[in-house]
């Protein structure tokens, strides 16, 4: 046989075998009960409090805190990294496979409206993308990505070190009959650390003078965000939770930026909770970073978390 | 046009087929307007250099041989050296051309002005002495010329391709089905090293290299040995390439890597490193120093070895990094020139093992400094490997986490798989090169080849070569 052919049969079968791969992909990474995606359709939370945002309400909002206080139950559906489509979208999936939660916890502040800070995590909706919605909001935030995505298998390619590993504990948790994820109630405790991120000083996160930069698409999915919960009828608040004191003076337009926070909420007619000038955040010894808590700075802040939850939230819809 | 983007593949398979069919000289203008193309991808201004400096080498090797003519030879000589260097410094940032003295920017944040004119640069210094010395007759054609000179597949980062080299091939008949098998096979390969082995490297290599973070020394030479692979996986694979890609359009290019890694002295590892870029630099820095200052027997070679490293250091750029690299090997070179044992007799296995190990790491050490951002980050590490808290308390977290970059197990997961390619590769390299170097067509194992590649390699983050920055 000639050569040529030959290469051709090879791409043919390629094709073929890689829309096979696709597909054992697609039902590994759906039977993770680590993903939250895979888990909040395969054992539904169905909770009275969502909690949601990116790697602040992550690590610093404890459902199981929560829940004692505030005599309610609680759901930790954030997710590290995570911009507002990337929230979205968690909501829009959530909603899909659950009952409607009755609050909406959802954590904004002036990095998240800016896109130097965290990012769309395309590789998250990749065993979704044949949803309709999840596909149209991949395209808008990541086309680079979804260029390639008609290709069979590349979906997964182009950020295969994601999903190589999850795929696997996918396969490990169908056929050990697993339903609970690792952290069941969504919630992943701060690892312990010192003081200090990969950059070593918050100076270097915040360059002197670090300018917040506004991103209309940041803006448009917090908008969806709310408006998505409200049409499920869901009371939806926005919160803020202690900065470090000292990261402010790095921050000249921080609350121009607040108050183009507030300004979103009052268009969209939701509150906006601000914990920023809680005495704690003066204390360099409860944070990792200027943003994230250890777990000390974490009890002290769910403790009043869920005393304002109980009094401003709970007690006033009853 | 990134040889590891889709629009090269497209590109490439247009021009594979059209050249196919096609028969001299339309083949050859075929080639030429490609090139054109592939190099106009990247952007105009390096376009337009390629045209000017073809031309303007082309004008002044017509004129060059004559007795009187010295004038004439050395200002074209010049005029191509001093466009390495300043080409070198070019950037593009935030749509501004900015001159960097930090030559290399392992960031992707700056994009390269100028691309692929060092190499192309050094191929017309070698053009010009030939012609001066008349060891070849210079070119009447400006279009086989500029061919010659801008031929894409070699363009960015070589085979460094002399004009002797190519000059005949370009009129060679169109083709055969072997060259599409043999050339196809030896891409696949290069794709495997670059994206399955070199880019999953990279993230681990740049978490030590681009942060200064207080590691032990034992986490800073690992990285440096991981850069040393990297390097060697993301430049043999480029090789690997364009010499398919060449292959494929019946065009043979020079060999680069001859398995460096199991060098048993740094002497012979220059030998298998770089091939031909070591041997511009043997040819007409190192033999003619060698031999003008026979009289002296081992110093001249020592002298040659300085001057030929010196060079070598200001290629690669004029900072305090390169030359502290360059200083290295003129160390290490020195040292086996006159203490070194080199008699041929072959030593047994175990020994061959530790010999490799060792020109392994003595290479890791030099790359510290190749691979260093700034003199200032580079001190940072050194000082870290010097210190007395070499080994660390806890291995995890100082040592596995840097280089997994992060401690999940699914990081964990990753650097496992790496190291186990990484393995297989280097443990079977002399057999998977004859595979992909054997005229015969394998279909299931290049099927192979390239499920892994999709499976394990790097796609949306993956790094431009490295050697594009040269």
């Amino acid at each position: 046989m000639k050569t040529g052919i030959k290469i051709l049969m090879v791409f043919v079968v390629l094709w073929v075998s890689l829309l096979l791969l696709e597909d054992l992909y697609d039902f590994g990474l759906k039977q993770n009960q680590n993903i939250k995606m895979a888990s909040v359709k395969n054992s539904p939370p169905c909770t009275d409090l969502l909690v949601h945002g990116p790697c602040e309400p992550l690590w610093m909002i404890s459902p199981a805190l929560l829940d004692k206080q505030t005599g309610i139950s609680s759901y930790n559906l954030a997710l590290s990294h995570s911009d507002f489509a990337d929230n979205y979208l968690h909501l829009y999936y959530y909603l899909k496979h659950n009952r409607a939660p009755t609050y909406l916890l959802l954590y904004v502040t002036p990095e998240s409206l800016d896109k130097h800070y965290n990012t769309f995590n395309s590789y998250r909706f990749a065993p979704y993308l044949e949803d309709s919605l999840v596909n149209a909001v991949v395209k808008e935030n990541d086309p680079d990505y979804f260029k390639y995505t008609w290709i069979p298998f590349m979906k997964y390619a182009y950020y295969n070190k994601r999903f190589n590993f999850d795929v696997l504990q996918g396969y490990k948790h169908y056929f050990s009959g697993r339903k609970n994820a690792y952290y069941p109630d969504g919630f992943e405790p701060p690892t312990k650390r010192a003081w200090g991120n990969h950059a070593g000083e918050f100076a270097e996160l915040y360059q002197e003078n670090t300018v917040f930069k506004p991103d209309s698409l940041r803006e448009k999915y917090l908008v969806k965000t709310i408006r998505l919960a409200k049409e499920n009828h869901i009371s939806v608040y926005l919160y803020e939770s202690p900065v470090l004191f000292e990261a402010l003076a790095f921050q000249p337009n921080r609350a121009e930026m607040i108050s183009r926070i507030k300004t979103i909420a009052a268009q969209e007619q939701v509150p906006f909770v601000q914990f920023e000038h809680l005495a704690m955040a003066k204390e360099k010894k409860y944070f990792v970073s200027t943003l994230n808590f250890n777990m000390e700075g974490l009890r002290l802040f769910n403790d009043t978390l869920s005393r304002f939850i109980r009094k401003n939230i709970v007690e006033q819809s009853q | 046009m990134a040889f590891c983007s889709p629009q090269f593949l497209i590109f490439f398979i247009l021009v594979c087929g059209l050249n196919f069919v096609l028969k001299n000289p339309v083949r050859k203008y075929l080639l030429l307007f490609a090139s054109l193309v592939f190099i106009g991808w990247f952007n105009l201004y390096t376009l337009g250099a390629v045209v000017f400096f073809s031309g303007f080498t082309f004008i002044i090797a017509a004129r060059v041989t004559g007795d009187k003519n010295a004038f004439i030879f050395y200002f074209g000589l010049l005029v191509n050296c001093l466009a390495i260097v300043l080409f070198n410094y070019l950037l593009a940032s935030d749509g501004l051309v900015i001159f960097s003295l930090n030559a290399v920017d392992f960031s992707v944040n700056a994009l390269l002005l100028l691309v692929g004119l060092s190499f192309y640069n050094l191929q017309h210094v070698a053009y010009l002495v030939d012609v001066r010395r008349k060891r070849i007759p210079p070119e009447k054609n400006f279009l086989d010329f500029l061919l010659i000179s801008a031929y894409f597949p070699k363009f960015i980062s070589g085979p460094l391709t002399l004009y002797q080299q190519l000059r005949p091939q370009i009129n060679w008949p169109a083709p055969q089905q072997i060259n599409l098998g043999q050339g196809f096979n030896r891409m696949v390969l290069g794709f495997f090293k670059k994206m399955v082995l070199a880019d999953r490297l990279a993230p681990s290599v740049a978490s030590v290299f681009d942060y200064n973070d207080e590691l032990p020394g034992i986490t800073v030479m690992s990285a440096a040995i991981l850069f040393t692979i990297q390097l060697y996986f993301d430049f043999s694979g480029y090789s690997d390439i364009a010499i398919g890609a060449s292959k494929m359009l019946g065009i043979d290019l020079p060999e680069n890597f001859d398995f460096p890694l199991r060098a048993r002295s740094v002497t012979e590892f220059w030998r298998k490193w770089h091939r031909s870029l070591i041997h511009f630099f043997t040819t007409y820095i190192f033999y003619p120093v060698s031999f003008r200052y026979r009289r002296y027997k081992k110093h001249a070679a020592a002298i040659a070895v300085i001057l030929t490293f010196f060079v070598s250091a200001l290629w690669h750029g004029i900072g305090f990094t390169f030359m502290m690299w360059a200083l290295c090997h003129m160390v290490y070179l020195l040292f086996e020139l006159y203490v070194g044992n080199t008699s041929g007799a072959s030593p047994g296995r175990l020994k061959r093992l530790v010999s490799a190990a060792l020109i392994l790491i003595l290479v890791s050490f030099s790359n510290i400094f190749f691979r260093s951002t700034s003199s200032a980050a580079c001190m940072h590490l050194l000082s870290r490997l010097f210190n007395f808290d070499f080994f660390p308390e806890n291995w995890a977290v100082e040592v596995l986490a840097p280089i997994a970059v992060g401690g999940h197990q699914a990081d964990l997961f990753n650097l496992v798989a790496t190291f186990f390619f990484l393995c297989l590769t280097v443990l079977f390299e002399r057999k998977i090169f004859e595979y992909a170097s054997t005229s015969r067509f394998r279909p299931v194992i290049t099927f192979l080849f390239i499920l892994l590649i999709f499976v394990f390699g790097v796609f949306g983050n993956s790094q431009r070569f490295i050697y594009m920055q040269f």
